[in-house]
């Protein structure tokens, strides 16, 4: 008796536990719908098709035609787009047979398994995953009707399009690759991959994945079947964003641009973003400039982003992206800004282990910047953004490698974005938004999660191997370049497997 | 600096950011350290001018006037059995007529486990502060909500007697969690010595009284003054339209 009058009082305990998860959910629940009435409409229009329905499949593509490779959205992995279905059908690029498939799951409430970044989310949690914020962006929603009314076959011109026409690049950035550069490439060719325990940029991997670039100088059958889309695609388009190699070397984003201001009958809602290292010949800077101008005085589009990229300050960031002059490229910054006075100028700062020691400078020269620059006819509030995203592969360059006093310098350079930041995000006021702040804030954070001993060390051995290497390959000079960093170096060109760092 | 806005420290920092809180410093030791030059023309008779002041049931301090003789004020609220009281602890600073133009160093200090709150005064010539002490009674009421202000009893109203702006200026600004006494009074405002408040004076001889927020004033944005402690506690500007979302 007294065993099942046990039993009795565990069940009631468990019932009772059980509801007070529900009632912490009912919570939690409660603050989301304060805070979030919009994407929790959202949700429950995408639930109202299918609980695995995520609009950005049909609406966002990233096209890397260097390799003939594509996603919707970025978090699934790519894959390649084959060659017999755009002969037959350009848009073929973005609705590829096996997107369609994907598609289908979709609406027939199975979650595809391409996308388990969102249903990790969604499973772990009460947030919303990006398939509802990609959903709810304008250039998702509006063709809400149209995507739930559609065959899973039937093709659909995507509203916000990332194209890479070609790898061509005069930059080797220590973290990239030849996928995305002509340069890495030459290098690979020459040496082969560096000798890392991951075989960092060995080509043998291109191979696996089928991402060998096709060359500039030959023919390209995705660029091609591009060009055969566009004048379809163009008028559908919210966002259009041009990415690389550095696309200012690529002849086809003259194309698009002389299109644009060709056009007769322009399409004006159109957002044009440009990535750029601004480190390509002064003619083409200059070439660059003239034609935005004029897509620009002319009002040809909604806005335009120029998105750049630096990670840190000086000669620091000059070793890291291999092929930079700073001085140079920070001359191109100031042109851009003085010339175009309507656009955004965004640093796109992939931060890295070898950024923390000059960030500072980098912050502060940003903001000096945004006082000089900021004004009510931008297209946006700031006339420069600084969006500090960690960088995660190679491993051995990120943060987390780094000894554990670094992170106060990170900590420290928050606090500075903090000091520079304005009270609210309106045009009369100059300096860092929170969400600026807020990105430094999560290096600091992800640096101090780090938990894998076994992989630090072995990531620390990485770093010491890579960067010996790059030296010898590059003629440059580590410890020259970073003496804060020199004792780290030395420490991880002596790793052990056993090597810890004193608590 | 000319205060012309009231200048803040949340409780809480939004991104966390401080590494010396706000919310929880009542709770323990703390000193509030400024000089100051009132503009006694401008602060109305017999009206409450915050310096530095955590909202609310108002701590901290404040100055004010009476019958031409002007006063420094250090106050704080307890809760004895259910009745919320103030302590005041008040000293006199002469006659206005006598004092007007010049710089006042005043310390405010809390003693959590003495349950005190002490004064300290002095003028740019004195040789010796004058230092009073109060006990309280009962337990500091709860202030873990409230704003750190400066130049203001609270910046969140409109109202002028509730705001308690004070009119002057502000050279220094500082909050400690370590007490000060007269010697370490004399050393932050030397007697007939021009004080230097600078980041490298305050390096050397005060990062050991663990600070909390440390301001000369003299670094600042349109909206913010450096806290030169490097703990992340800038004062804020206060505006209206900015509302309260820090």
């Amino acid at each position: 008796m007294s065993s099942i009058k046990n039993i009795d009082k565990q069940q009631e305990q468990s019932k009772k536990k059980l509801l007070d998860i529900d009632d912490t959910q009912k919570v939690a629940r409660k603050y989301i719908e304060r805070d979030n009435p919009h994407l929790l409409k959202t949700k429950d229009k995408l639930d109202n098709i299918s609980p695995s329905m995520c609009l950005a499949k049909w609406t966002q593509v990233t096209l890397q035609l260097q390799t003939g490779h594509n996603h919707s959205c970025h978090h699934p992995k790519t894959h390649k787009i084959n060659k017999k279905e755009i002969a037959r059908n350009p848009s073929a690029l973005h609705n590829t047979n096996y997107k369609k498939r994907q598609r289908r799951l979709m609406q027939t409430g199975i979650r595809p398994p391409e996308c388990d970044y969102c249903w990790n989310i969604e499973d772990s949690s009460d947030r919303f995953s990006d398939r509802v914020f990609k959903s709810n962006e304008d250039w998702s929603m509006n063709s809400y009707d149209e995507i739930k009314n559609a065959h899973w076959r039937d093709d659909f011109n995507p509203r916000y399009v990332e194209v890479a026409f070609s790898n061509a690049c005069n930059f080797k950035c220590s973290y990239c690759g030849p996928a995305y550069s002509t340069t890495w490439m030459d290098e690979i060719d020459k040496y082969g991959g560096y000798r890392t325990s991951t075989g960092f940029n060995d080509p043998k991997g291109l191979v696996v994945e089928d991402k060998i670039p096709i060359l500039k100088r030959d023919p390209n059958p995705y660029v091609d079947s591009f060009w055969e889309w566009w004048p379809d695609l163009y008028h559908d388009l919210h966002t259009f964003r041009i990415t690389g190699g550095e696309p200012l070397l690529s002849k086809d984003t003259w194309k698009v641009l002389d299109y644009i201001i060709e056009q007769k009958n322009p399409n004006r809602d159109l957002g044009l973003a440009i990535n750029s290292n601004l480190g390509a010949p002064k003619e083409l800077i200059d070439k660059f400039i003239k034609k935005m101008k004029i897509i620009e005085d002319n009002n040809l589009v909604r806005e335009i982003i120029i998105f750049t990229s630096v990670d840190t300050w000086g000669e620091q960031a000059e070793y890291i992206r291999n092929g930079l002059d700073f001085n140079y490229f920070w001359d191109n910054c100031y042109t851009i800004l003085r010339e175009l006075d309507r656009v955004n100028l965004t640093f796109m700062s992939t931060y890295n282990a070898l950024s923390v020691p000059n960030y500072r400078k980098l912050i502060h020269g940003v903001y000096k910047m945004k006082e000089e620059f900021t004004s009510a006819d931008r297209y946006w509030n700031s006339a420069t953004f600084l969006d500090s995203s960690y960088l995660r592969h190679p491993a051995h360059q990120t943060v987390q490698v780094l000894p554990m006093e670094w992170s106060n310098e990170i900590f420290k350079q928050a606090q500075d974005v903090d000091y520079l930041a304005l009270p609210i995000f309106e045009h009369m006021y100059v300096g860092y938004s929170d969400i600026e702040v807020q990105k430094i804030k999560r290096i600091y954070d992800w640096m101090l999660s780090r938990n894998n001993e076994a992989a630090l060390n072995r990531n620390r051995k990485d770093f010491g191997i890579f960067f010996k290497e790059h030296d010898k390959r590059r003629g440059t000079d580590f410890c020259k370049v970073f003496p804060e960093l020199a004792d780290f170096y030395h420490k991880c060109l002596e790793t052990k497997a056993d090597w810890r760092e004193k608590k | 600096m000319k205060i012309t806005e009231p200048l803040f420290i949340p409780s809480i920092h939004k991104f966390g950011l401080s590494t010396s809180t706000i919310w929880d410093s009542m709770e323990r030791d703390i000193t509030y350290v400024v000089q100051i030059i009132p503009d006694w023309d401008a602060i109305p008779e017999s009206f409450d001018a915050g310096v530095i002041i955590r909202n609310g049931k108002h701590t901290g301090l404040q100055v004010s006037h009476e019958n031409g003789v002007a006063f420094a004020k250090g106050i704080v609220w307890t809760k004895v059995g259910s009745e919320e009281i103030p302590t005041v602890n008040a000293i006199s600073l002469g006659e206005i007529s006598k004092i007007k133009g010049e710089y006042i160093n005043l310390v405010f200090h809390h003693s959590h486990k003495r349950k005190e709150i002490g004064l300290i005064v002095g003028f740019k010539d004195w040789t010796n502060p004058f230092t009073i002490k109060m006990n309280y009674e009962g337990d500091v009421v709860d202030y873990t909500d409230s704003w750190l202000w400066i130049g203001c009893c609270l910046g969140l109203v409109n109202d002028e007697d509730i705001m308690g702006k004070f009119h002057g200026e502000i050279k220094l600004a500082a909050a400690f969690q370590r007490e000060f006494n007269d010697r370490d009074f004399l050393k932050m405002f030397p007697s007939n010595e021009e004080p230097d408040f600078t980041y490298e004076n305050y390096y050397k001889l005060w990062s050991y009284k663990h600070p909390i927020f440390y301001c000369d004033f003299k670094d600042r944005t349109p909206y913010k003054f450096k806290d030169l402690s490097g703990n992340g506690n800038n004062l804020c500007v206060y505006r209206e339209e900015w509302g309260d979302m820090f």
